[in-house]
């Protein structure tokens, strides 16, 4: 018998996420188990199935987001840019230059 | 550059950043958005290699990381010339993401087993990224090989014309027999050839694509470039790089004859690298030193 995943939201605000499975021969019985399996007590107001076969995991999980330095990426990496920016246009101020220029028109 | 050790860095390092370039020039303008992020990863993560690379070179150079990677001259980058190719349409970008990455990994598997202390540690790491690339590439080569019509001819078409210069990965580098004589380098480049030559063969046969091989015909990469005193002189250095020719023996591919004549590993560069290099490296020579 197929083993399915059950996948639940608990307010409608709620990301989807993985509350359990249930055995089911097909799809009409796993949706009809799980509802009482696991939503019982009003656990959430969605649920999901996905047979279990159907769900693939990826490669080399260990390595997501990669193994080399890619703070890059992160917010922080642009900490105190908007200081250093203040900083530079203030000093060029004071040589009565600026470093505003035309901004773009927002369209490419 | 007396070390030889030094050239293999910057071969390797040079490869590595100058394909993030040219990948990293698909940001914004990939045909859906899930693989536009995809590939600027990648992009993003060649450039980290190079930065890894350049770090060990920086140790034997006494330059610094940001003064090899973006400021040298054009004609002391030793990347190899399929590298500054461009990324022309989405066929040509995968056949060469495939030939490069699977020549790549064949390169780094080598160097694993290098007497070079430093670089076995850092190749250790690359790898791990590495292996998301192969299994990038490969994707798109069984999707377009297997693809519609005009997506396997304009495949096929690409990978004939990326063969010649992705053998030239392989191109021998100066200094490579004291490299192999003391384990720095496991392998040559030839042997290294030898085995990606096989594996690809596999590949292109699996999917009816091994016209691809035998069309291999137009040996030489790159464009003459005159040389400084404008003289077309007719040594060896002189001449652009002929790589080997392919046959299949006993069931698989391999190559007949040798390089000869330079390339990229010789700073020889095609006539779409000057302007590559001016885009690169343009910022870092307006305002050297600066940060942000």
């Amino acid at each position: 018998m197929d083993v399915w995943e059950v996948f639940s939201r608990r307010t409608a605000d709620d990301p989807l996420v993985h509350v359990g499975a249930v055995k089911a021969p097909d799809l009409e019985l796993a949706l009809v188990l799980a509802r009482e399996t696991f939503f019982r007590h009003g656990e959430g107001v969605d649920c999901w199935v996905g047979r279990r076969g159907d769900l693939h995991r990826v490669a080399q999980p260990e390595t997501l987001g990669g193994v080399t330095d890619k703070s890059y990426r992160r917010a922080d990496g642009y900490v105190g840019v908007g200081a250093k920016l203040k900083r530079v246009r203030d000093a060029l101020a004071a040589r009565g230059l600026t470093v505003d220029g035309e901004r773009p028109d927002g369209k490419r | 550059m007396s070390d030889p050790r030094l050239t293999l860095l910057l071969a390797l390092a040079d490869d590595e950043l100058v394909m993030g370039h040219r990948l990293s020039e698909w940001t914004g303008w990939v045909p859906y958005v899930e693989e536009d992020l995809a590939m600027s990863s990648i992009a993003q993560d060649e450039m980290g290699h190079a930065r890894a690379l350049f770090e060990i070179a920086a140790t034997i150079d006494g330059r610094d990381v940001d003064a090899l990677a973006l400021g040298r001259d054009a004609d002391e980058y030793r990347n190899a010339v399929i590298c500054e190719r461009p990324n022309r349409d989405y066929a040509y970008t995968a056949a060469r993401h495939y030939l490069y990455d699977t020549a790549d990994a064949v390169r780094l598997e080598a160097l694993q087993a290098s007497t070079f202390k430093e670089l076995v540690e850092v190749v250790g790491v690359l790898r791990l990224e590495e292996r998301y690339h192969g299994d990038h590439a490969r994707v798109w080569f069984e999707r377009l090989s297997t693809g519609p019509v005009e997506a396997r001819q304009r495949f096929a078409g690409a990978m004939s014309e990326a063969l010649p210069e992705a053998m030239a990965i392989f191109e021998p580098l100066s200094g490579e027999d004291a490299l192999l004589a003391d384990g720095t380098l496991p392998r040559s480049g030839e042997d290294m050839l030898a085995t990606w030559l096989a594996t690809i063969g596999t590949d292109l046969e699996a999917v009816g694509l091994d016209a691809v091989l035998e069309s291999g015909s137009e040996p030489t990469v790159g464009e003459m470039v005159p040389t400084s005193s404008g003289a077309s002189e007719l040594t060896d250095d002189a001449r652009p790089l002929r790589v080997p020719g392919l046959a299949r023996r006993d069931g698989s591919w391999v190559h007949a004859g040798e390089f000869s004549g330079a390339g990229g590993r010789q700073g020889r560069h095609s006539d779409d690298f000057p302007a590559l290099w001016e885009e690169m490296t343009g910022l870092y020579r307006a305002h050297r030193g600066a940060t942000w």
